[in-house]
């Protein structure tokens, strides 16, 4: 019962979430319509919004909030495991991930057969391949919660995929130690959206997609694992009176 | 058997001044053992470090030095948290919640299922008097209904132990007063209850023991010997015998002395008679004896002041 109950948690703990969901629903539907490339493959989108940027928005203060608020003191103190608390709010993350992706799925089947814009192609792949990334990201975001203040969890976030954005454009070709160093830690540290976008295209073989897939899959792990130890070892502190 | 052991207990904190940062020690060598079954009023002036001590019992925050068991397993270990119920002094909850949500989602977080908890919570809404505001969202709530709210979610797990710190802010007269009838059922029903409270008279009304802090450390524990040690006997006079009181009472402290008022610290009632006997023995002429008990807050009080 309480998988549940934490579960529903993640989806009722704010009001703008269900809503953040509706405004997904309609990128799907207006995007395609907009797209100025007549043969957009529709499962790009759902990999975008609902794996890179839905889990980062959904997750925010996921633990930041209770923390700032003071909630945490009291679901310290029940008679929970700390891994279960963490993995079981993650798994409302991957689970309202995984329902808005077979939504998001339904909405662009009807776009492209009812209006005929973009292409259908691989799309179960690409929602497999999108859960897989929200996983990781949801992951990653709620580790952060457990350290960052919830006002920095989405800044650190961005952080992240803006040092990804300006390293892929301005320095990836430039070789210097601190620039391997960063290349190293994007590639193998963060969740990689490239590796998993290269499985979706026609290019990558089998073994590439197996090896992109379960290293996101152990990335995922680790981030949880690094969570649940946060979360044990940390201390929540009141202000003393 | 001893339901919280703490043993050498210290608690540093780093503070950020001007001059950089400085560490506080806001629990000092603290050492302290509550049976179970007992009440323990938890006092002390501010930042005296009495929600630094309920966070260390809670598994909030680690000791710097020393140990701290609960039921006789470490604080925040799971067989710790078993054992407990914590009521934190500003209670927040999911503002999209029912009072009656709130119960539910806390007891299946302890582990209750499902048709337990419906009935525990229902019970609990019916106790606290939250029954009429069950299936309003916990935004819109008053500091007191959050104050029930938090004691329920504390009730919830049932559990033996349980850490309450300041019930009793922002209630009403007529909460204040259900809160005490609770308690004291609680108490009665064999719950280890330690309960931090700046309102002395009312926890005075739940129990006697006290814990009473200040800068970290414990100053008094058995307060009830305390307090019948610091009664005291306000005798009327119309013989003035300022002067000679050392003689008529050598063995007794004398708190005060006018001509027209005696004040004597009693330790037991029998005294009483035994000093009345001198006064009168020694030709004072005795008009009023009024017994004076020493209130929690008057103890606490001159605890307080003393080593000012």
């Amino acid at each position: 019962m309480y998988a549940w109950e934490l579960i529903k948690e993640t989806v009722l703990r704010k009001s703008f979430i269900p809503v953040i969901h509706l405004v997904w629903f309609c990128l799907y539907l207006v995007l395609p319509l907009v797209s100025s490339s007549g043969d957009l493959v529709l499962g790009t989108l759902p990999f975008i919004l609902a794996g890179l940027l839905l889990p980062a928005i959904v997750s925010v203060g996921i633990f930041g909030d209770d923390i700032a608020s003071g909630r945490i003191a009291v679901l310290i103190t029940k008679p929970l495991r700390f891994s279960r608390l963490y993995l079981w709010r993650l798994a409302g993350i991957v689970v309202q991930g995984a329902l808005h992706l077979a939504v998001a799925g339904v909405l662009l089947l009807g776009v492209n057969r009812v209006l005929g814009y973009g292409s259908t192609a691989q799309l179960p792949l690409w929602l497999v391949l999108s859960l897989l990334l929200l996983a990781a990201v949801a992951a990653l975001s709620t580790t952060i919660s457990v350290v960052v203040k919830r006002d920095y969890n989405l800044i650190v976030l961005i952080g992240m995929l803006l040092l990804v954005a300006v390293f892929k454009v301005n320095l990836a070709s430039v070789h210097s130690p601190a620039v391997t160093w960063i290349r190293t830690l994007i590639t193998y540290g963060l969740p990689s959206a490239e590796m998993l976008y290269r499985c979706g295209t026609p290019a990558g073989s089998f073994s590439e997609r197996l090896g992109a897939v379960l290293y996101v899959l152990a990335l995922t792990c680790t981030y949880a694992t690094v969570g649940v130890v946060l979360l044990k070892y940390r201390e929540f502190k009141r202000a003393c009176d | 058997m001893l339901a919280i052991e703490c043993t050498g207990v210290s608690r540093d904190f780093n503070v950020k001044s001007l001059r950089g940062i400085c560490t506080v020690r806001a629990i000092q060598e603290l050492s302290l053992t509550i049976e179970e079954g007992r009440t323990i009023g938890l006092v002390g002036p501010n930042g005296a470090g009495k929600s630094t001590l309920i966070s260390l019992i809670a598994g909030l925050i680690f000791p710097s030095q020393g140990s701290v068991l609960v039921g006789g397993y470490p604080a925040r270990s799971l067989r710790a948290r078993e054992s407990i119920g914590y009521m934190p002094e500003s209670p927040v909850f999911l503002g999209l919640y029912t009072a009656r949500q709130v119960l539910l989602y806390h007891g299946a977080l302890s582990r209750l299922n499902g048709a337990d908890a419906r009935r525990r919570a229902n019970s609990l809404l019916d106790r606290l008097g939250l029954a009429e505001a069950a299936n309003r969202r916990c935004y819109g709530f008053s500091l007191g209904m959050r104050q029930r709210l938090a004691l329920g979610v504390a009730l919830m797990g049932d559990p033996p132990i349980l850490l309450l710190d300041e019930p009793g802010n922002g209630l009403d007269p007529i909460g204040i007063a259900e809160l005490r009838e609770l308690l004291c059922e609680l108490s009665r029903s064999g719950k280890t209850m330690i309960i931090s409270s700046h309102r002395l008279d009312e926890l005075e009304k739940v129990t006697s023991d006290f814990v009473f802090l200040k800068q970290g450390r414990t100053v008094h524990f058995d307060t009830a010997a305390a307090s019948s040690q610091q009664s005291l006997l306000r005798i009327g006079i119309l013989t003035p015998c300022k002067g000679r009181l050392e003689d008529i009472l050598p063995s007794y402290e004398v708190a005060g002395a006018s001509d027209h008022e005696i004040l004597v610290r009693v330790s037991e009632v029998r005294d009483v008679a035994t000093i009345v006997s001198r006064l009168v023995g020694s030709g004072v002429q005795i008009i009023r004896v009024q017994m004076e008990k020493q209130t929690a807050e008057q103890a606490f009080l001159s605890l307080c002041r003393k080593g000012e």
